[in-house]
C-alpha cells in the first residue's frame, strides 16, 4: 500500500504521467481488441466454412451411390442430394445479375430421418427454402425474373445452413425420379460440413496479423516511454531520498499492471462491442455472423490476463534496468549507437525466403512435404523480415541522420537531425509500425503482378473472342474488319444434358423463340464420329443451321450456301479458346452423312435488351422442360468463373484494409512519440522560443524529426517489398519470372498516398500541442 | 568594483509597469530607465518580481498596464511575431541552467541563433568556434551539454547569447547554479565580454557579489522598485 500511496502522490500533478497512463490504457485496449478480433476472424472462418460446406457431400469422402444406381424405393434414413454450394464448385451455381446463388436439390421421403441443416422439414418437390438474403433478393424482383426458377417458396432456410448472413442459397425439393436423371445426384445418409483452409490463406492470415499487431506493440512501447525524461528525474530524486531500485521497480509494476489490466479488459469489451461492425468485413466475398467472430469470454479473459502479465513484466525489467546507471548519473537517457548486428535478422529472413522458394521448386517430387516445408520457411522468413525491419530501422535512421546532419542548413534541421542521431531508436519507433505496413502491402502488390500476368493472358484470349463476337476489340487483319461490321449480340449459353436429337431441338427452338425477350436461338451441335466431339472441335467446327448464323452476328456474305455450316470457335462465346485456333479459318459447309450424327451440345440464346431481360430469359430457360447441365451463363460469367482475379481482388481488399489499420495505429504512434520528444525537451525548447525562435522553426523541427525516419521507412519498405517478392517469385519459378512494375495496381499508389497523408496529418496534429507545451508561460525560467 | 557609467542616451524606458498572475500582483507600477552600454543589476528577495520585470523588459511577457519603449519602439504594443523577431536579432539571454539542447554539440548549440537569423551553416560554425575560443572553450566544441561541467555549460550559454551580436543581454541568475569560484569566473568573463562588445546588460541576481560587477543596481520589493539611483 505504501507503493500505492507513493504512486498516487507522484501522479497527482504530473500531466505527462497521467497522459502516459491514459495512453497505456488506450494502447493496450486497441492492441487487445485487434488481437481478439483477428483471432475471432480466424475462428469465424473455420466455423462458417464448417457450416457452409454441408451440401458438398463429397468433402467427407463418404458420398454414397449415384442416384441412378438406386434400386427400389428411397429409404427414410437416406436422401438424394445434388448441386453444390458455392464453396467448392463455384461454377455450379445459378447467376442473377452480378450475384451467384447456390442451388441444392434434395429428394427425401415424407418420413426422412436425415437431418438437413436449416431445412426442417425438407421442402417437397416443387417447393424451395431460401436463405434470408436469397429470399430478399427474390422478393425484390418479379417472379418471372428470379423466383419462378425455383418453384414455390416454402419458407426461409435456417442460419445453421449458411456461412454468412449474406449467403445466397436455395434448397429445392425434388422427386426421386428427377434426381435419377441428374448427373451430380448422390444418395447419402448424413450431411456434415468440413472446415478446411488452404495453406495460402493460413500464411496470409499469419503474416497479416503480425503486420497489424506489430504497429500496436510499437505504439504501446512508445506510450510507456511518454515523459521518460521527467520520470527518470523523479526516480533519481526518489533514489537520492533513499528508495531502493526494487521499490521503484514495484512502483512501475503497480502502475503498469493496473493500467494494462484496465486496458486489456476494455479491449475485450471493445472487440465484443465492435464485432457486429467487424462482421461486415468481407473475406471470400462473404460477411460474417457476428457470433462467429466473437471470441469466447474465458478466452478473452485469458488473453487479457496474459497481456497484462506480459506488459507488467516488461515494465518491471525496464525499471530495474534503468536503475543500473546508479546514483548521480546524468539526467539524460542515453541510447547506445545502433550496431551492425541489427541488419542480421533482415538478411537472414531474405535468405530464408529466397531459399524457401528455390527449395520448394527443386523438390517437387515430395509435393506434399514441399508445401509444408515451404509454408514454414515462408512464414519464418517473412516474420524474420518484419522483425528485422523493425530492428534494422534505427541503424538506417542513424546513418540517414548523420548524412542529413552534414547537409542541413537550417536551425530546425540541425536540431532535428542531432536529436535523431542521439535517439535513433526512439525516432524510428515512431514510424516503425508504418514500415511494417508499407512493406507488407508493397510485397503483396508486387507479388500479385505475377498472378495478373496469368489472368491477363486469359482475359486477353477472352477479349479476342469477345472482339470477334462484338466487334469492339482490335484483333488483327481481315477478321477484325469483318468483325467490326457485326452487331454485338448478348448471348446466354445453356449446356444441354446428353440424349437430345436435332429433331427434339427443333421443337424447343420454336417454343423458345416465342418467349418474351428472346430474339434468336442457336442450337450448337457437334459431329459424333469415331473420334467423337474432340475431332470436331480440334478442327474448330461446331455445327449450326445456316439460317441461325445471323443470330451470332455472322454476315450473310460469309455464310456458305448449305443448310448446315461448320463454325470455328472464334465465332462462339466460350470460356476457353484454343490458342492455335486459326483466326482466318473460314466458315464452311458442314460435312456429314446423316443428321443423326449431330449431337446438340448447347444453346446460344440471344436476348434483346438489358440485364433484366437477360434474367427473364434465363428464368425462361430454367423453367422450361429442358434438361440442363448447369444454369445458363452469359459470356462474361463464363469467363469470370474460376478466374483468379476475383480472388486477388479479395486479398488486395484485405491488404488495403490491413495497411490502413496499421497506418492509423502508426499515425497515433507518430503523434504520441512526437509529443513525447517535445515534452522531454520542453524546458529547453521553451527557452529557445523565448530567445526568439519563431513558431515556424519549431514546426519545421518537428517535421524534420519525423519526416527523416518516415522517408527512410518508405524507401526501405517499398524497395524491400519488391525485392522480397522478386526473391520469392524467382525462387519459386527458378528465375523465370519477374515482378512486372507496369502491372502494379493503381490502388497500391492510392494506399501509399493515403498512408503518407495520414502520417503527415499525425505530425501536423501535434503542432498545437507542441506549441502550447513550449509556450513561454508554460515554463518558469529562473 | 564599480565603473562610472558612460553618459549615453536611454535605451529602455519603462513606465508604470503592472502585471498580475491571478491574485498575485507581480509588478505594481515599475518605472525604470536603462542607458545604452550600462550593466544594470536587479536585486531583491525571492518572489519580489525580478524575473517578471526582466521578462516584461525583454518582451517575453506583455504588461497589463504601462509601457516599455526600447530604442524608440514600444515593445508592449508589438505582436508576438514582432517581439520574437526583436528578441532574436537584438537581445540575448542567459539563464540559470538547462538552456542548451542536450542532443547538440556545444558548437552547434552556439550556432543556432545565427542559423535562425539566416546565416549560412559554415559561417555560423566559424563564428561560434571563434566565440567559444574567446570564452576559453576552444576544446569543448564537440562535447554535448551533459558532458560539460556547470561552469562550462554556462559559458557555452553565454557564447550562444552573444554570438548573434545582440545589443542587450538579459541574464537571470546566470551564476545561480554554480559554486562561488565558478560563479566568480563566469561573472568576470560575462562582464568583460559584455563591455568589450559594448552590449547593454540587465542581470537579475540576489547575490551581492554578482551585483558588484554591475554599473548600477535597483532593488525590487513587492513588485515595486524601492531603492537604487534610478533617474
Ligand atoms: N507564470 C506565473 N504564474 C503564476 N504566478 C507567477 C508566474 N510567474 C511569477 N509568478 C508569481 O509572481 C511573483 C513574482 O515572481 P518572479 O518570478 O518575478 O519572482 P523573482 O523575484 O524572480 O523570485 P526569485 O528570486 O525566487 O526568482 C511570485 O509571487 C510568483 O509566484
Ligand atoms: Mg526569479
Amino acid at each position: 500500500m505504501k507503493t500505492l500511496t507513493l504512486a498516487r502522490l507522484l501522479l497527482a500533478h504530473d500531466r505527462a504521467a497521467l497522459l502516459r497512463l491514459l495512453g497505456i490504457v488506450c494502447g493496450v485496449a486497441v492492441g487487445t481488441a485487434l488481437f481478439l478480433t483477428l483471432w475471432g476472424f480466424s475462428q469465424g472462418i473455420t466455423a462458417r466454412t464448417e457450416r457452409a460446406t454441408w451440401p458438398d457431400y463429397a468433402t467427407d469422402g463418404t458420398a454414397g451411390i449415384h442416384a441412378s444406381e438406386l434400386v427400389g424405393e428411397l429409404p427414410p434414413d437416406q436422401i438424394i442430394i445434388s448441386g453444390n454450394s458455392a464453396v467448392l464448385y463455384p461454377s455450379l451455381v445459378d447467376h442473377f445479375l452480378d450475384k451467384r446463388i447456390g442451388v441444392v436439390r434434395i429428394a427425401a421421403t415424407e418420413d426422412s430421418t436425415v437431418a438437413v441443416p436449416g431445412a426442417n422439414p425438407v421442402p417437397r418437390p416443387g417447393e424451395y427454402l431460401a436463405s434470408p438474403a436469397a429470399a430478399a433478393l427474390i422478393a425484390e424482383y418479379p417472379p418471372e425474373l428470379l423466383g419462378n426458377r425455383y418453384g414455390q417458396s416454402a419458407g426461409v432456410l435456417g442460419d445453421e445452413a449458411l456461412g454468412s448472413p449474406g449467403s445466397l442459397l436455395i434448397v429445392r425439393g425434388a422427386t426421386v425420379e428427377e434426381m435419377r436423371l441428374q448427373s451430380d445426384a448422390f444418395v447419402v445418409s448424413s450431411l456434415a460440413g468440413k472446415a478446411f483452409s488452404t495453406s495460402a490463406f493460413r500464411i496470409a492470415a499469419i503474416v497479416g496479423s503480425i503486420a497489424i499487431l506489430l504497429p500496436v506493440l510499437l505504439l504501446i512501447s512508445i506510450i510507456t516511454r511518454l515523459g521518460a525524461a521527467q520520470r527518470q528525474e523523479t526516480f533519481a530524486t526518489l533514489r537520492l531520498m533513499g528508495a531502493t531500485p526494487a521499490q521503484i521497480a514495484r512502483l512501475a509494476v503497480l502502475e503498469t499492471g493496473i493500467t494494462s489490466l484496465l486496458g486489456a479488459v476494455a479491449g475485450g469489451a471493445l472487440a465484443w462491442a465492435l464485432s457486429p461492425l467487424f462482421a461486415q468485413i468481407q473475406i471470400d466475398n462473404e460477411r460474417f455472423f457476428a457470433a462467429d467472430i466473437q471470441p469466447s469470454v474465458p478466452f478473452a479473459l485469458g488473453i487479457a490476463l496474459l497481456i497484462t502479465v506480459a506488459t507488467t513484466l516488461v515494465a518491471w525489467v525496464r525499471a530495474l534496468r534503468s536503475q543500473n546507471t546508479g546514483l548521480g548519473a546524468s539526467r539524460e537517457i542515453v541510447e547506445k549507437k545502433p550496431g551492425l548486428w541489427r541488419l542480421a535478422p533482415l538478411l537472414l529472413g531474405m535468405v530464408t525466403l529466397a531459399g524457401g522458394g528455390w527449395l520448394s521448386s527443386h523438390y517437387d517430387l515430395f509435393s506434399g512435404l514441399s508445401e509444408i516445408l515451404f509454408s514454414i520457411l515462408f512464414v519464418a522468413g517473412f516474420v524474420a523480415i518484419l522483425v528485422g525491419l523493425v530492428l534494422a530501422g534505427p541503424l538506417l535512421t542513424w546513418w540517414a541522420s548523420r548524412f542529413a546532419a552534414r547537409f542541413s542548413r537550417s536551425a530546425a534541421g540541425v536540431i532535428a537531425f542531432a536529436r535523431i542521431k542521439q535517439h535513433p531508436q526512439a525516432a524510428f519507433r515512431a514510424v516503425g509500425g508504418l514500415v511494417v505496413a508499407v512493406f507488407v502491402v508493397s510485397f503483396f502488390f508486387a507479388a500479385i503482378t505475377i498472378a495478373r500476368v496469368d489472368t491477363d493472358d486469359g482475359a486477353g484470349a477472352a477479349e479476342a473472342t469477345d472482339a470477334s463476337l462484338s466487334g469492339t476489340g482490335d484483333a488483327t487483319g481481315n477478321a477484325s474488319e469483318r468483325a467490326a461490321a457485326r452487331p454485338a449480340p448478348p448471348l446466354l449459353h445453356a449446356s444441354l444434358s446428353g440424349g437430345y436429337t436435332v429433331a427434339d431441338m427443333d421443337a424447343v427452338q420454336t417454343q423458345l423463340e416465342a418467349a418474351e425477350g428472346v430474339t434468336g436461338v442457336v442450337v450448337v451441335s457437334y459431329l459424333e464420329g469415331p473420334a467423337g466431339e474432340e475431332a470436331a472441335s480440334s478442327e474448330g467446327a461446331a455445327v449450326i443451321r445456316a439460317t441461325d448464323a445471323a443470330v451470332l452476328g455472322i454476315p450473310q456474305a460469309e455464310v456458305p450456301d448449305a443448310p448446315w455450316i461448320a463454325v470455328p470457335p472464334r465465332y462462339l462465346p466460350s470460356a476457353y479458346v484454343p490458342s492455335d485456333a486459326d483466326p482466318a479459318h473460314p466458315i464452311q459447309a458442314a460435312q456429314f452423312a446423316d443428321i443423326e450424327e449431330l449431337r446438340p451440345s448447347y444453346l446460344l440464346v440471344a436476348y434483346g435488351g438489358d440485364e433484366l431481360m437477360c434474367e427473364r430469359v434465363r428464368t425462361t430457360l430454367l423453367t422450361s422442360s429442358l434438361r440442363l447441365v448447369m444454369a445458363p451463363l452469359t459470356t462474361a460469367e463464363m469467363r469470370d468463373d474460376g478466374s483468379a482475379n476475383a480472388f486477388i481482388q479479395e486479398y488486395a481488399y484485405l491488404a488495403n484494409l490491413g495497411v490502413l489499420i496499421a497506418t492509423a495505429v502508426s499515425g497515433i504512434s507518430m503523434a504520441v512519440s512526437t509529443i513525447s520528444s517535445i515534452l522531454d525537451r520542453r524546458r529547453t525548447l521553451a527557452l529557445m522560443r523565448l530567445t526568439g525562435m519563431p513558431h515556424t522553426a519549431l514546426r519545421r523541427m518537428i517535421a524534420a524529426e519525423t519526416l527523416l525516419p518516415l522517408f527512410v521507412v518508405f524507401l526501405l519498405s517499398t524497395a524491400l517489398g519488391f525485392i522480397v517478392a522478386q526473391l520469392l517469385l524467382s525462387g519459386l519459378t527458378e528465375g523465370r519470372r519477374f515482378v512486372d512494375f507496369s502491372l502494379l495496381d493503381p490502388m497500391y499508389f492510392v494506399v501509399l498516398a493515403i498512408s503518407l497523408l495520414l502520417a503527415t496529418a499525425a505530425i501536423v496534429a501535434t503542432f498545437p500541442t507542441a506549441h502550447r507545451s513550449t509556450a513561454l508561460t508554460a515554463t518558469r525560467f529562473e | 568594483m564599480t565603473h562610472t557609467p558612460a553618459p549615453s542616451a536611454p535605451l529602455f524606458c519603462a513606465r508604470d509597469l503592472r502585471l498580475s498572475f491571478g491574485l498575485t500582483e507581480a509588478l505594481r507600477g515599475v518605472d525604470l530607465t536603462i542607458r545604452a552600454g550600462e550593466i544594470l543589476a536587479i536585486m531583491g528577495p525571492s518572489g519580489s518580481g525580478k524575473s517578471t520585470l526582466l521578462h516584461v523588459l525583454a518582451g517575453v511577457l506583455v504588461p497589463a498596464g504601462g509601457s516599455v519603449v526600447y530604442d524608440g519602439r514600444c515593445i508592449s504594443t508589438m505582436n508576438e511575431a514582432e517581439r520574437a523577431r526583436l528578441r532574436l536579432t537584438e537581445f540575448g539571454f542567459v539563464f540559470q541552467f538547462g538552456q542548451l539542447l542536450p542532443d547538440l554539440s556545444a558548437l552547434d548549440n552556439v550556432s543556432i541563433p545565427l542559423l535562425l537569423s539566416g546565416t549560412g551553416r559554415r559561417e555560423a560554425l566559424a563564428r561560434a568556434q571563434e566565440l567559444l575560443a574567446v570564452l576559453g572553450l576552444q576544446d569543448c566544441g564537440d562535447k554535448r551539454p551533459p558532458q560539460l561541467s556547470g561552469g562550462q555549460a554556462q559559458r557555452v550559454a553565454l557564447a550562444r547569447a552573444l554570438v548573434a551580436r545582440p545589443r542587450v543581454l538579459f541574464a537571470d541568475e546566470p551564476t545561480g547554479s554554480l559554486d562561488s569560484l565558478a560563479s566568480e569566473q563566469v561573472m568576470e568573463l560575462l562582464a568583460a565580454t559584455v563591455r568589450s562588445f559594448g552590449v547593454t546588460m540587465v542581470v537579475v541576481t540576489h547575490d551581492p557579489r554578482t551585483a558588484a560587477y554591475a554599473d548600477r543596481e535597483v532593488i525590487v520589493r513587492d513588485g515595486q522598485i524601492r531603492t537604487g539611483f534610478d533617474l
